[in-house]
């Protein structure tokens, strides 16, 4: 499926982000922000529910248009595995949620469930650790349960009106893990051959890999060989930001450096990027075709969401969340917020607006403000002048990743 | 490719189309045919694996068979064109038409595709046409079509 580069894919967390993106879709016209991300646990809640409304036809024989309808047609939906999950805490009692999730993953959260209420934490916390090992090298070592686990993987991902294969794989901070993930995903790619999407490579870093030079390197020769249309990264909760994070930043920047020689090499080769946080900017500049962050460009898993009523808003001109006091007192200094998307303009005054009302809007403003950001960079790539893009990062807060966008 | 012992642990609707389409990939890297014991040799599929499957490709024209003996099977030709025609009353049903060139010559190639739940693409069935024979297939089925839904 094409569509235009650089592309903005929002990561849809509950099922309220996912009819607000489907509403979205349908309303505004965002043409760099067409595609979703779906974690594999939510799919059974948020997409599967709703696949009968593909057959609901008028009465005159004909398809009923519905947004979902619009959306499976049209839109690239990339369902996530998400087994970074099997590792960290948050959400990994979601994989035993529903009998339609693979069953070594299942098991694999029950298993956790019941050591979790008989061992003291920091027990658990060391049985938990082993288990993990133990569950990705079984599946490195046993054909059996390796492919069963991707089956049922392809099987979900596919029901759930995925239009793009993803391997389900560890957490590679190891050489012994990546070759766990390349096998995943070796087995992915061959038994995607005769399904209705397209195959990708998928490899989920945990961000200490950066610091890992051999890794790293091992890394991207993997890459240069593979011969997979889209490589899908995702650097868990990397923020690169960070003060302390310099060499990681140097990782990083030669990690983008590399890629995009490897599509300057073979331009039929693209590059993605999840839960890219702060990076998504920088990324998109200079490698990533594709980018993909939360619906409020905030990937850290927090145990809150709809609960906090009033949300962080994108600055785009800072490019960092701001909370919702600070946008009252930018909206006191203004009289408006300072942005000039639909919504912003839309909106004159904070105080009678609803907590539903500013749970929608400030997501639909962060996608105006990715759309903005992926015409930026269209411009600079088209004009070749990435001055343009780097200015834009030189002028906010996060102008510690100006380094990143090498200089023309 | 996947190794045999991963091919055995296969569940068998995933096996049977995992299993076609290898043989797919080498009937089209071998323009000048090939025989059921060079491709059960290339995969190390049995004998009898590969000629079931190329039995199926036969009957919906993914491929064609030439006795010169041994029976030499050929992928059913070069693709120059390709078109989907989704239907209006399906969209797990879809036909695609291809322009084939072969060394028998030029054909108009016609697959009946299903989606079934798990988005897997099964070819239920096709037909190929000769250049030559195509307008008056046209007029035949034209005339015909229009007497059966009139």
């Amino acid at each position: 499926m094409a569509f235009p580069t650089p592309h903005f894919a929002v990561l849809l967390r509950s099922r309220e982000e996912f009819d607000l993106f489907i509403q979205m879709k349908r309303q505004q016209a965002l043409k760099r922000v067409g595609s979703c991300v779906v974690r594999l646990f939510d799919a059974p809640l948020m997409v599967i529910p709703r696949i009968q409304e593909l057959q609901q036809t008028t009465i005159h024989g004909t398809y009923l248009d519905t947004g979902f309808r619009s959306l499976a047609r049209n839109a690239l939906v990339f369902v996530d595995p998400a087994t970074e999950y099997l590792f960290y805490e948050n959400s990994l009692q979601e994989f035993a949620s529903s009998i339609t999730m693979p069953k070594a993953l299942r098991e694999y959260a029950l298993s956790c469930a019941r050591q979790k209420e008989k061992l003291p934490p920091d027990e658990y916390a060391k049985w938990k650790a082993a288990f993990h090992r133990k569950f990705w090298t079984e599946m490195y070592e046993d054909p059996k349960r390796r492919i069963q686990l991707v089956a049922e993987t392809l099987d979900l991902e596919l029901k759930s009106i995925a239009k793009v294969t993803m391997a389900p794989g560890p957490l590679i901070d190891s050489q012994q893990l990546f070759a766990t993930a390349v096998k995943m995903n070796d087995v992915t790619r061959q038994l995607s051959r005769t399904k209705a999407a397209e195959p990708s490579t998928y490899l989920l870093f945990h961000k200490r890999a950066l610091s890992d030079d051999r890794l790293m390197d091992d890394v991207i020769s993997y890459i240069e060989k593979d011969d997979s249309p889209l490589t899908i990264l995702k650097f868990k909760g990397l923020d690169l930001t960070e003060s302390e994070r310099i060499n990681e930043r140097e990782a990083y920047k030669e990690l983008l450096l590399q890629l995009s020689l490897i599509r300057q090499k073979n331009p039929t080769r693209g590059f993605a990027l999840f839960e890219a946080e702060n990076q998504t900017f920088p990324s998109a500049t200079v490698a990533f075709d594709l980018v993909s962050t939360s619906y409020t460009g905030q990937d850290t898993d927090v145990g809150f969401g709809k609960a906090a009523p009033y949300g962080k808003w994108y600055d785009p001109k800072e490019m960092i969340q701001r909370d919702f006091g600070q946008v009252q007192r930018l909206m006191r200094t203004n009289g408006l917020l300072p942005h000039g998307c639909p919504v912003c303009r839309g909106i004159t005054s904070l105080g009678a607006i609803t907590a539903d009302g500013w749970y929608s809007d400030r997501r639909t403003h962060y996608c105006f403000c990715m759309q903005e950001f992926m015409e930026i960079i269209s411009r600079a790539i088209k004009e070749n002048n990435v001055e343009l893009a780097r200015e834009k990062i030189v002028n906010s807060s996060i102008a510690v990743l100006r380094s990143l966008i090498p200089r023309a | 490719m996947l190794t045999q012992e991963e091919i055995k642990v296969l569940r068998p609707r995933d096996r049977d189309s995992y299993i076609e389409s290898v043989i797919l990939d080498i009937l089209a890297l071998n323009p000048r045919g090939i025989t059921v014991s060079q491709t059960a040799k290339h995969t190390g599929f049995s004998r009898d694996t590969v000629s079931k499957h190329l039995d199926r490709l036969l009957a919906i024209r993914e491929a064609y068979k030439v006795d010169r003996g041994v029976g030499v099977y050929y992928k059913n030709g070069k693709v120059a064109d390709e078109h989907d025609l989704k239907l209006l009353t399906s969209d797990d049903k879809t036909y695609a038409f291809y322009k084939l060139v072969n060394e028998d010559g030029q054909f108009i190639y016609i697959q009946e595709r299903e989606i079934d739940e798990f988005r897997a693409v099964k070819v239920k069935g096709g037909i190929m046409i000769g250049f030559k024979d195509f307008k008056p297939f046209i007029s035949a089925l034209q005339n015909f079509g229009l007497g059966a839904t009139n």
